[in-house]
C-alpha cells in the first residue's frame, strides 16, 4: 500500500468512524425504548450485540452508497487515482467493519450489566458456534459495505451499469445470507430453503464461498471505478 | 521547474454528445492562459480532461510527455477548483488546508491562511455557513497555496466582492512570479481578468477557435470613432465586427490590423482609433453570424 493509499485509508475511516459514532448511539437508544416498553420475553432476551448485527449490515450498505458521493471528488481533487481510492475504501470498509463491530460488542457488553437487557444471541448456544455466527455476520457486514459501494459506482456512472450491478450485488447478498442463516425460509425460495446448506457444505466450504463473493465484489467494484468520470456539478 | 501541457487532437463525447471536437493546446510553465467561451462552449469539460476527472474519447493530454490519468505523482500536480456546493459541508477553512496538506506537500498552510484573512474570511467557521464569496474564497486560497505545477481556476470568483477580486487577482500575478507555473483562469468575467492573461483561448461549439498571446489577439482589430458619414467612408470594404451610434456619432469596431496608409486617412478624416477590448472581441468572435472567423 502507498503512502497516499494509506493516507487515504486513514481519511474514509475516520469520516465513516465519526458517522458510525452517530449511527451506534441511535440504535442503543432504540434498543433500549424497545426494551423498556416492549416487554416480549423474545425480544427482552436478545443481546444488544444480537439485535445490532443484522441493523450493522444494512447500516454498512447505506455507508457504502454514500462513500463515493463523499469521497469520490475530493479525492481526485487531491490527485488520487482512482485505484488509490479503490484500495483505500476496500480498507477502510474492512477497518470499519470491525470498529462496528467492536463497539456494538462493547456497548453490549455494558447494557448487559443492567438487568433489563438481555444476553443472548438467539440462534447459537455459544462457544464455536457463536464464533462462527458472529464470523459469518463480519464477513456479510463487509460484504454489505462493499456491495453498496458497488451499487453506487454504478448508478454513479449510468443507470445500465447501475441496474446491472444491483442485480450482482443482490444475488451475492442473497447467496451468503442463504449459506451462513440458521433461520428457516430466508431465501423465501422453498427448494433453496429445504436445504440445511451451511451443515451440508461445512463452514470451510460457506467461508471460501463467501470470501469468493467478497472476491467477486471487489473484481467487479475495481472494473466500475478504474475509468469512472467524475462529474462537475 | 519547467512544465509542459499539452491536448493534441483531443475530442470527447459524452453518450451521444460530441462535447469536444479535435482540440490541440500547448501551455508552458510562467504562464497565465484566459481560458474563455460562452456557456457549454468546452471550457469546463477540457478542465476536467487535464485534471484526469475524465478520460478523452481521441487524442492525447499529456504533461511533460506523460499521461496524468491515473499517474499519481502527475495527478498531484494538478490543482482545479471550481464552483461547488458547499451547503452539505461541514470542514472549516482550516481542515480543508489540512488535507490539501496531507496530500500535497507542496502546499504553503501559512500563505493559505494569509490570504484568508486578507480576504476577510474566517478559517474556523463551517463552510456550509460562510457566505459565497468567503467561500469562494477559501478556493482561491487553496488553489494559490497549492503551488501545483498547473493551478487551474474555474470561474472561482463568482461570488466574491470586487475588492476581493482585485486582490486574487494581484495574488495570481505575485503566485506566477514568485513560484512559476501554468495559471489557467477560466472566466465570464472578461473584462476585468483580461490584463492578467499573457495567452488567450477561445472556445466555441467544441472547438478552440484560437490560442494567441494577448497583444497579438488584440492586434486582431480596432475601433474607429468619429462623424458618422466619416466613419462610414473609412469602414467601406472592411469586415465590421460592431456598429454603435450615439446621435451623430458612429463607432465602428473593425476585424483586421491598420496599414501606414490607413493611419494616414485616419487623421485626415479627424477620427479616433482605440484597441479593442478583449471582451468585445470574444463576443464578435464568438458570435454565430456567418463570415465571421
Amino acid at each position: 500500500m502507498s503512502g497516499k493509499s494509506r493516507l487515504a485509508t486513514m481519511d474514509y475511516s475516520k469520516g465513516f468512524g465519526k458517522w458510525s459514532l452517530w449511527y451506534i448511539p441511535i440504535f442503543a437508544l432504540v434498543y433500549v425504548i424497545l426494551n423498556i416498553f416492549v416487554r416480549e420475553p423474545e425480544l427482552n432476551e436478545i443481546s444488544f450485540f444480537a439485535m445490532a448485527l443484522s441493523a450493522n449490515r444494512i447500516y454498512m450498505l447505506v455507508l457504502g452508497i454514500l462513500a463515493p458521493y463523499s469521497f469520490l471528488e475530493w479525492s481526485l481533487n487531491l490527485g488520487l487515482t482512482r485505484k488509490t481510492f479503490f484500495q483505500a475504501m476496500v480498507s477502510a470498509g474492512v477497518i470499519v467493519t470491525l470498529f462496528v463491530m467492536a463497539v456494538t460488542a462493547a456497548v453490549s457488553l455494558i447494557l448487559g450489566f443492567m438487568p433489563w437487557f438481555g444476553t443472548s444471541i438467539p440462534e447459537v448456544t455459544g462457544g464455536t458456534e457463536t464464533l462462527v455466527h458472529v464470523g459469518g455476520y463480519v464477513l456479510s457486514t463487509l460484504l454489505y459495505f462493499l456491495g453498496g459501494l458497488l451499487i453506487s459506482v454504478g448508478f454513479y456512472r449510468g443507470f445500465i451499469p447501475g441496474a446491472g450491478v444491483l442485480i450482482l450485488t443482490i444475488l451475492l447478498f442473497m447467496a451468503t445470507d442463504v449459506l451462513w442463516s440458521r433461520d428457516e425460509g430466508i431465501a423465501g425460495i422453498p427448494a433453496i430453503d429445504s436445504l440445511d446448506l451451511m451443515l451440508e457444505l461445512g463452514i470451510w466450504t460457506v467461508l471460501v464461498i463467501t470470501l469468493a463473493a467478497l472476491v467477486i465484489i471487489c473484481a467487479a467494484l475495481y472494473y466500475t471505478i478504474r475509468n469512472i468520470s467524475v462529474k462537475i456539478k | 521547474m519547467n512544465s509542459v501541457l499539452k491536448l493534441e487532437n483531443v475530442s470527447l463525447d459524452i453518450k451521444r454528445d460530441s462535447i469536444l471536437n479535435d482540440i490541440s493546446i500547448e501551455m508552458e510553465t510562467g504562464k497565465i492562459y484566459g481560458l474563455i467561451g460562452r456557456n457549454g462552449a468546452g471550457k469546463t469539460s477540457i478542465l476536467s480532461l487535464i485534471a484526469s476527472f475524465r478520460k478523452p474519447t481521441k487524442g492525447s493530454v499529456t504533461i511533460d510527455g506523460m499521461d496524468p490519468y491515473e499517474n499519481e505523482n502527475l495527478m498531484s500536480k494538478v490543482t482545479f477548483l471550481y464552483e461547488v456546493d458547499y451547503s452539505d459541508e461541514y470542514d472549516t477553512a482550516e481542515k480543508m488546508f489540512k488535507a490539501a496538506k496531507r496530500y500535497k506537500e507542496a502546499f504553503d498552510m501559512d500563505y493559505a491562511f494569509s490570504l484568508m484573512e486578507a480576504f476577510g474570511a474566517p478559517t474556523d467557521m463551517a463552510l456550509h455557513k460562510m457566505s459565497k464569496g468567503q467561500q469562494a474564497a477559501v478556493n482561491a486560497a487553496i488553489g494559490l497555496a497549492s503551488n501545483s505545477a498547473v493551478t487551474i481556476f474555474d470561474e472561482v470568483t463568482n461570488g466574491m466582492d470586487a475588492p476581493s477580486r482585485e486582490y486574487f487577482y494581484r495574488q495570481v500575478l505575485a503566485a506566477k512570479e514568485k513560484r512559476p507555473r501554468i495559471f489557467i483562469l477560466s472566466t465570464h468575467i472578461v473584462s476585468e481578468m483580461d490584463y492578467l492573461f499573457d495567452e488567450v483561448i477561445i472556445v466555441h461549439h467544441g472547438i478552440v477557435k484560437l490560442q494567441e498571446p494577448l497583444d497579438v489577439l488584440l492586434e486582431r482589430g480596432f475601433r474607429v470613432s468619429g462623424q458618422e458619414e466619416k466613419v462610414a467612408e473609412f469602414t467601406a470594404g472592411k469586415e465590421l465586427l460592431s456598429t454603435e451610434r450615439l446621435g451623430p456619432i458612429r463607432s465602428d469596431m473593425v476585424l483586421g490590423g491598420l496599414s501606414e496608409e490607413e493611419l494616414g486617412e485616419i487623421d485626415r478624416l479627424y477620427l479616433d482609433i482605440s484597441t479593442v477590448k478583449l471582451q468585445d472581441l470574444f463576443i464578435r468572435l464568438t458570435e454565430d453570424k456567418e463570415g465571421v472567423e
